[in-house]
């Protein structure tokens, strides 16, 4: 592989987390200004999936035990 | 020289901090000194001095400034007043520092039962009397906190499991090293008129006492942070530094007891940390979170300061139970009852410690339909208590007893522990606890558990582990009579706590009703005579480690790691790392070995230990 | 030696394994401090926020600490790689992003100083939060900024677990944050 394609591989999951964060942290923003019945349980659902993209994402939650980055 | 360091950096970290700090409050257009306010902020640039003089920058720190890092090379005595990262020096740190504070405490109970002989504020006014009374109190939960743990989890837990240390030697050496600031701030709480909210700091009373209020909320926040680090370290050493064949279930017991105390210790400390950092914004930044008028909530400050302290109070015990039923083991010659059993109920108390904490408050205003959930979940924690209970009585049970004076403070503490954990049955009940809330039932209660329980666990550690740690004996004789003199002592105090509790005395009070009198001076005199206890120990303790006869490696006979080593251990405990074979408590099973050691014929042994 | 292989094999975890037990551990127990502050934010406030919050300057920070976590990801890879100028590279923009979030915070301060000072009930809180989680931010750009200076100089061209570590720490400040946010703005 080379070098290009691979920084493209190890680039790409974290395109994809950093576009889903944005993404949710727009939908927050839009479901707390429309003042809608249940908010608190959406943007609590919605905090709780940000966090797991984060942790899973970036923070490879899975290689605590493993030896790989 | 080390000291010396730290307290300059210490000192020039709180300048530079204060300096901050006022800046801050002058452009904000407030006056620019205020002691707390500035003093609160300066403390942690104080600390992080403190921290970096003392040994963090030279050993430490400095390669992360592309520096090579100074090589440590002191010896002898010196090594226990610097930055060493020897887990059996950071022990004993730990042991002469708490064992200080321990006796210090004590002095201030013995003035307070003296106050107590006789109605009337004879020798100290009720303001005189709450402080020393809260210096008491505060002194003895971190003794009970970090004591043992620090003491004997550092010394002897990375040799019971096989290590050569801890996982992290600096980490443990920074967790022993927060301590002094906690000593510092207890002495600038006590020099500047002390605290009168007692070691439990309620609000609003500690949001609006004087000064002193302020170094009581610094002292246990530094304390907290060396609690979760060395806590940390401990939780990470058991589960990656064990041995080759170190299972489990072949941990000795105090290993479980000690790794089960460092979860609850990792967990739950920080909400006292942050109980204090709320008191100390409320204090000195104008926040008003334990302030009604302003719409902040003082029940606010019980509910987090209880969620830590319930679960400390498992901290201070589970260390004590691990020590009892490793004692009761290796000294009834029987390998211990119910292991497995006694494990799950370590594990249920770390479990079910976190849903007890409102049983503190059942006086305090709280929602009324919490009462009885609480009071069900506190007597249900008596069940895995049971099964550690059981396992000791199960040990001893057709046991080949051998009296000794480590296995006597053992006894001592399941004869206390049981009275302690019978009384907290009465209390868990709502209805009793309305009437004996904040009485010297109470009072009784928690010491029967804490001092009977938890501190005659530290002091039958100290005579068992005192030959590894020092290569000497100590007198046989003089240990009997103080377990005895202490044990009497003990009881002959806290017993009539409980009569006197019952009669309708109250908790922190300098002076109480006459009919109360004849009472307060028998347990005056019992405590008088507990406290002289001591003198025995101390004259015992410091005569053997400079004179005492030489210790064998392993003058009990027991079977667990630390003592197929010498007395004292090599700087590297292990010759080559051991291989553990079967569980430490296999007594009376022929051919039945716990680890090989290495050395000539290693391969045959382990073959043996294998098919067996 | 043979039936060493025999025996139930423990005590085989490397250092880096070591380190990163230890580091989740310190973030569980950090875990427990922020869901604290949250209890105490729900228990003297309900589901309230105030309306004089600036949701402008919260969106604003909130992506800024968001995009930085991404190059801080990047940072990392690239020193896992040994590609150095590439972690300086991002490691600089971390930097630069965490130093906005904090201006951003220090600009909100100013305003919601006269909005609702500390001394009422949504100031205490949103004071409080906002600190202790700048606190956590201005400690980790503390170690960003010697990671920045070693990882220029190539001390981590053999190791990368210090750039490793100090970024997963930029991580976790970034989680608390998704919590903050929401309870402090939102609602
Ligand atoms: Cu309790």
């Amino acid at each position: 592989m080379t070098e290009i394609a691979a920084k493209a591989v190890e680039r790409s999951p974290g395109v994809t987390a950093i576009v889903s964060l944005a993404v949710l942290t727009a939908v927050e923003f839009v479901v707390s200004s429309a003042d809608i019945s249940g908010s608190l349980a959406m943007l609590t659902v919605i905090a709780l999936v940000k966090a797991a993209v984060i942790l899973s994402a970036f923070m490879h939650l899975r290689n605590v035990l493993r030896e790989e980055g | 020289m080390t000291i010396v360091r730290g307290v300059v950096a210490g000192a020039v970290g709180y300048v530079l901090g204060a300096a901050l700090i006022m800046a801050i409050r002058a452009a904000s257009g407030a006056a620019a000194w205020e002691v707390e306010s500035v003093t609160a902020g300066a403390w942690l640039f104080a600390l992080t001095g403190w921290l970096l003089g003392v040994g963090v920058w030279r050993y430490w720190a400095r390669p992360w400034f592309g520096r090579p890092a100074d090589t440590y090379t002191t010896t002898g005595w010196r090594r226990y007043f610097d930055f060493d990262t020897d887990h059996k020096v950071i022990g004993v740190q730990y042991l002469i520092t708490f064992l200080t504070m321990f006796f210090m405490a004590g002095l201030f109970a013995m003035l307070m039962r003296y106050e107590l002989m006789g109605v009337g504020e004879d020798i100290l006014n009720s303001d005189q009397y709450n402080s020393i009374m809260s210096l008491h109190g505060t002194m003895m939960v971190f003794v009970a906190v970090a004591a043992t743990v620090g003491a004997f989890g550092n010394y002897v837990l990375p040799i019971m499991i096989g290590a050569d240390d801890m996982a992290y030697p600096k980490l443990n050496a920074l967790s022993f090293w927060l301590v002094p600031p906690v000593l510092v701030a207890l002495t600038a709480s006590f020099l500047l008129g002390g605290y009168d909210t007692g070691w439990t700091g309620y609000a609003p009373l500690s949001v609006k006492n004087d000064v002193g209020g302020l170094f009581f909320n610094l002292a246990f926040f530094s304390l907290g942070l060396s609690s979760i680090v060395g806590a940390l370290n401990i939780i990470v050493t058991v589960i990656t530094m064990r041995a080759r064949g170190m299972t489990w279930f072949r941990l000795p017991i105090f290993v479980w007891s000690i790794f089960v105390t460092a979860i609850l210790s990792l967990i739950f400390t920080q909400f006292v940390g942050l109980a204090m950092l709320l008191v100390i914004l409320d204090r000195t930044a104008g926040t008003v979170f334990f302030d009604p008028a302003s719409g902040g909530q003082p029940l606010l400050y019980q509910n987090v300061f209880w969620f830590y302290s319930h679960p400390a109070v498992y901290i201070m015990i589970l260390p004590a139970f691990g020590i009892t039923l490793e004692m009761v083991s290796h000294f009834s010659r029987k390998p211990l009852f119910a292991y497995r059993w006694a494990v799950g109920g370590l594990l249920g108390i770390m479990g079910m410690s976190s849903v007890v904490w409102a049983h503190h408050m059942f006086t305090s205003g709280m929602a009324e339909a919490l009462r009885k959930p609480f009071l069900a979940s506190t007597e249900l924690i008596s069940i895995p208590t049971g099964f550690i209970f059981l396992s000791a009585l199960g040990t001893l049970w057709l046991g080949r007893i051998r009296y000794t004076v480590p296995m006597l403070f053992a006894l001592g503490v399941l004869f206390n522990f049981l009275i302690g954990g019978l009384t907290g049955v009465f209390l868990a009940d709502v209805p009793v606890d309305i009437q004996l809330q904040d009485t010297y039932f109470v009072v009784a209660h928690f010491h029967y558990v804490i001092l009977g329980g938890g501190i005659f666990a530290l002091f039958g550690a100290i005579y068992y582990w005192f030959p590894k740690m020092t290569g000497r004996m100590m007198n046989n004789r003089l240990g009997k009579v103080h377990f005895w003199w202490m044990m009497v002592g003990f009881n002959a105090t806290f017993l009539p706590m409980f009569i006197l509790g019952l009669q309708g005395m109250n908790r922190r009070i300098a002076d109480y009703t006459p009919g109360l009198e004849s009472a307060n001076r028998a347990v005056s005199m019992g405590g008088f005579f507990l406290g002289t206890s001591f003198v025995i120990f101390l004259a015992n303790f410091i005569w053997s480690w400079v004179k005492g006869p030489p210790a064998p490696d392993n003058p009990w006979g027991a079977r667990t790691l630390e003592w197929q080593i010498p007395s004292p251990p090599p700087h590297e405990n292990f010759e080559i790392p051991p291989i553990v074979l079967a569980d430490p408590y296999g007594y009376g099973e022929p051919g039945s070995v716990h680890a090989d050691l290495g050395g000539n014929g290693r391969s045959e042994s382990l073959e043996e230990g294998v098919q067996a | 030696m043979t039936t060493t292989e025999t025996l139930p094999m423990e005590h085989t975890t490397s250092r880096l394994q070591i380190n990163r037990i230890g580091l989740w551990l310190f973030f569980f127990s950090e875990t427990m401090l922020f869901a604290g502050i949250l209890v105490t934010r729900f228990t003297l406030l309900g589901t309230e926020v105030h309306e004089e919050v600036s949701q402008t300057i919260g969106l604003i920070i909130t992506a800024i600490l968001l995009a930085s976590s991404y190059t801080a990801f990047r940072a990392e890879h690239a020193a896992h790689r040994g590609d150095r100028e590439e972690t300086t590279r991002y490691l600089s923009m971390t930097l630069g992003l965490g130093a906005v979030f904090v201006a951003g915070v220090a600009f909100e301060w100013a305003e919601a100083f006269s909005a609702f000072p500390p001394g009422t009930e949504f100031g205490t809180v949103f004071f409080t939060m906002t600190g202790i989680h700048a606190f956590h931010v201005i400690t980790g750009l503390i170690f960003l900024a010697l990671l920045w200076n070693n990882s220029r100089q190539g001390r981590y061209d053999a190791d990368a677990w210090p750039v490793e570590a100090g970024v997963k720490y930029w991580h976790f400040v970034d989680v608390v944050w998704v919590f903050f946010y929401p309870a402090l703005y939102l609602l």
